[in-house]
């Protein structure tokens, strides 16, 4: 078990590394913030069944927290993080007590809701301090070594971040709680009658999440060094969305997957294409009618389908050799 | 001997049809109670105001002598109240040994605390060895690792009770556990039955009454919300008022 | 104080008209139609360019922009949302999220992404003791009024209406007795498009239009339905004036933080009444 976590985190790390000289530097570092951003959704999403159309308030929160705490109170990127994360944790604490009582199509809204007004805040209430949609540039310290201008410190830093997220979610979803998230996204009436308190677990998850799209945001606002509303605009989500879809819901591998395969899509396709938001309602349409398991869900088919057949084989075999 | 569940005037009522009309039912500790009644008499509403799924209009339920009229389901389980659901309610999308985990890891002190539950894989030798037990009980050990949506409703059904059997129940209340399945199958539930009834005290809705008549020691009969008639199995059905809510059309056929 | 009340009755009766579609296709196929946004937004562009054509003629304009929304609303429902009836709520969620999507694109490539500017069609003021009171706002009101009266009548009487009722508390039920719910369910997805159109057509004049603009109504409207109760039409129509009211009362005080107080309310609603979709 060990052995195959280990290898996974390499294989990532790896596959992360070998694009980077086909793309390059700071595109790979904004794939992989946004695959951090993309497993978290898919914790909610893909996991626990809940879908939820205002994930990147977390990450705003994340992203405006850091930007305002290395701008006013100390430059100290680490605490900037730490408070970035905290304060996205905190507001899914508060929030996630309304919203986790919803399931559905309500769910999906209410965050939207949320994400609306935070867009709304950062915009114009809190505009003395925020800059409104101006937004704000940010200058860390290096902390030690770790020297935050610098692109490639930025790179292997986020990388180091994507891959700790992954073991940590890959523990957490395969434990027994992992179990209970899955159970619930299933059918929530029958978990409670296995004498668990699903309105707590489900808030945890979305503590989790949260936290984790906040971590996503203080990296957003670390590597472009500037905050705007734009990190929260609530139009933002369905990249989230089909990022999961497209890569598989409910596996990590599927998130990681899906968040490349759309950066790639949105990185390039709006050169030659020129209704971008047309193009990803289709493409939308058509994952939902015709591939609804997604890239690794596809893949993990055609996987057990080999399995399967190299068992009958066996069996065939076998008896051939009785005979 | 005290009574593990009892009910005081208990009631439920949707929008003017009273489902559940002031039940007295009590249960002693180790009892197979069996509840019959034909189809909308209010049994399986019983049994969700007995488990929590909705709160009764009025009335008391009283469980190990406390009351419990409020206390959210989950609660109840821990309690020691177990169910089965009159549709088999299994988890199709994970295999059949994780079903299992979830009731299996309540009983295991050591893997209770927040970093084993959260962060610990759930596949461990002493998780799955549990689960492996209680299916070895329902006879399903050879299919562990099996995707659920693979078994059959039979199957899913064994599944369900052994998930129920795994909370370590004081009560367990069986829903329908002998509908939709075959001959043999309902065998195999009989028998498991028989085999796990002396552990703790069960509660058993049915249509079939002929088929629970072996297994019961208390018999009531509901009928439009109502419990008719209570007691030992042979002279609730010997009842006239029973024969004739629950076998008056039977018996018509029968005598032209 | 006046004008507030006046105000708060106008958006009242402008959530109204988009909620009772989205509480309709709600508690008729557990549909949460995020192409109501599109709906709304076309009803109002069309008013754009046909108001151009007719010069002066606000009326004519407003109806042809309506009805120009019915076909296109059946499309939606006929090719979209019908086939994904029985897939999981959040398949469906996202397919019509992802019609809006479409739409709003195409609505900015044929309009473009600039703001519009429409102003009030009548320009005339009441005045009544002192009090100087824009008729189209009352006009708006009046319209809801009537509206909720006959939408009172068409569901309590017509045989369609009553069809609809039972559909929404239980539409296995009504199927059951051999009535085709799909077809009356495309009938009232329509009259809910319909609808939306009309109170974007209505509410263009006293607002900005642009192509983002159905989101943040529907959100509000959206409000206004939890509030309601999903498929409630007298407790949409009751909370959608309150809610309008709220957004008044707000307004008045704190401008930019309208929105955000209906949000609250909403928040604050489903605390005490938690709600299972």
């Amino acid at each position: 078990m060990r052995e195959r976590e280990l290898i996974a985190l390499l294989v990532i790390a790896g596959g992360f590394l070998l694009i980077t000289p086909v793309l390059s530097v700071n595109r790979v570092t904004d794939f992989m913030i946004f695959c951090i951003f993309a497993m978290s959704f898919d914790l909610l999403y893909g996991y626990m069944g809940r879908l939820s159309f205002g994930h990147l308030l977390f990450l705003g929160t994340g992203a405006y927290c850091s930007g305002l705490f290395l701008k006013y109170i100390s430059r100290n990127p680490m605490l900037a993080i730490i408070v970035g994360i905290l304060v996205a944790g905190l507001l899914g604490m508060l929030i996630g007590l309304i919203i986790v009582r919803t399931t559905g199509a309500c769910f999906a809204l209410i965050n939207l809701a949320f994400n609306h007004i935070g867009f709304f805040l950062v915009l114009s209430p809190l505009r003395r301090i925020t800059n409104g949609e101006d937004g704000f540039g940010i200058h860390a310290l290096p902390f030690g070594f770790l020297n935050f201008s610098s692109r490639t410190t930025m790179y292997w830093f986020v990388l180091i971040c994507l891959v700790l997220v992954f073991y940590l979610l890959k523990r957490v979803t395969s434990s027994p709680f992992g179990i209970l998230i899955r159970s619930i996204k299933e059918d929530e009436t029958r978990v409670k009658f296995l004498g668990y308190n699903t309105f707590f677990y489900k808030w945890v998850t979305f503590v989790l999440a949260g936290s984790v799209a906040g971590l996503a945001g203080t990296l957003t606002a670390l590597n472009y060094n500037y905050v705007n509303p734009n990190v929260m605009d609530v139009h933002g989500n369905v990249g989230a969305v089909f990022a999961c879809l497209i890569g598989g819901a409910g596996s990590l591998y599927g998130a990681v997957v899906g968040g490349v395969s759309y950066m790639v899509i949105s990185n390039y396709l709006p050169i030659y294409i020129q209704r971008w938001e047309m193009f990803l309602g289709f493409a939308l349409l058509m994952i939902i009618f015709r591939f609804q398991k997604g890239i690794w869900g596809y893949l993990q088919s055609v996987w057990e389908y080999v399995e399967r057949k190299k068992t009958v084989m066996k069996a065939i075999g076998v008896g051939a050799v009785k005979r | 001997m005290s009574d593990l569940i009892s009910t005081q005037d208990l009631t439920k009522r949707f929008d003017g049809l009273v489902a559940v009309n002031q039940v007295n039912f009590s249960l002693q500790e180790g009892q197979v109670a069996g509840i019959i009644g034909p189809n909308g008499s209010g049994k399986t509403t019983l049994f969700n105001l007995l488990s929590g799924f909705f709160p009764p209009s009025a009335g008391r339920i009283t469980f190990c002598g406390k009351d419990i009229t409020k206390i959210p389901p989950h609660k109840r389980v821990g309690m020691g109240m177990a169910r089965t659901f009159q549709l088999v309610s299994v988890f199709d999308s994970l295999t059949v040994w994780e079903n299992l985990v979830l009731s299996t890891i309540r009983f295991k002190r050591d893997q209770q605390s927040v970093q084993s539950f959260f962060f610990a894989p759930a596949r461990k030798r002493i998780v799955v060895d549990d689960c492996l037990k209680s299916l070895e009980l329902v006879g399903l050990e050879k299919k562990a690792s099996a995707r659920t949506s693979e078994l059959s409703y039979g199957e899913k059904r064994m599944l369900e009770i052994a998930i129920g059997l795994s909370l370590k129940p004081r009560v367990l209340l069986l829903d329908e556990p002998l509908s939709g399945l075959s001959d043999h199958e309902i065998g195999g539930v009989l028998d498991l039955i028989h085999r796990v009834k002396k552990n703790f005290a069960l509660v058993i809705i049915e249509h079939k009454i002929s088929k629970i008549v072996s297994v019961v020691k208390k018999l009531s009969v509901m009928n439009e919300g109502k419990i008719l008639c209570e007691g030992d199995p042979e002279q609730v059905l010997r009842d006239p008022a029973v024969r004739e809510c629950y076998w008056g059309k039977e018996e018509e056929n029968c005598s032209t | 104080m006046i004008h507030t009340i006046v105000y708060g009755f106008t958006i009242g009766a402008i959530l109204y008209f988009i909620a009772i579609g989205l509480s309709l296709t709600f508690g008729m196929m557990r549909v949460i139609n995020f192409a109501h946004t599109l709906t709304y937004t076309l009803g109002v562009y069309m008013l754009v360019s046909l108001g151009a054509l007719f010069k002066g003629y606000f009326v004519i304009a407003a109806m042809i922009a309506v009805v120009v929304v019915i076909p296109i609303s059946y499309l939606i429902e006929r090719c979209i949302i019908r086939r994904l009836y029985g897939e999981s709520l959040d398949h469906t969620f996202i397919a019509t999220f992802a019609i809006a999507l479409i739409g709003v694109d195409t609505i900015k490539w044929i309009w473009g992404v600039l703001p519009y500017p429409l102003s009030d069609p009548i320009g005339e003021y009441l005045t009544i003791g002192g009090l100087t009171l824009p008729i189209y706002r009352i006009v708006i009101v009046m319209i809801a009024i009537l509206l909720f009266i006959g939408l009172e009548f068409f569901f309590r009487k017509s045989i369609v209406g009553k069809i609809v009722v039972a559909a929404l508390e239980d539409r296995d039920g009504v199927g059951c007795l051999g009535i085709d719910v799909d077809h009356y369910f495309s009938i009232v997805f329509m009259m809910g498009s319909a609808l939306a159109a009309l109170g974007g057509v209505l509410y263009a004049p006293i607002s900005s239009v642009h192509p983002y603009m159905g989101l943040s109504i529907l959100l509000l409207c959206f409000a206004v339905v939890i509030v309601g109760g999903m498929g409630n039409l007298r407790g949409t129509f009751v909370s959608a004036l309150a809610l309008g009211m709220i957004m008044a009362v707000t307004a008045r005080y704190w401008s930019q933080g309208a929105e955000t107080m209906v949000f609250i309310v909403m928040a604050i609603v489903l605390i005490f009444r938690p709600i299972d979709i």
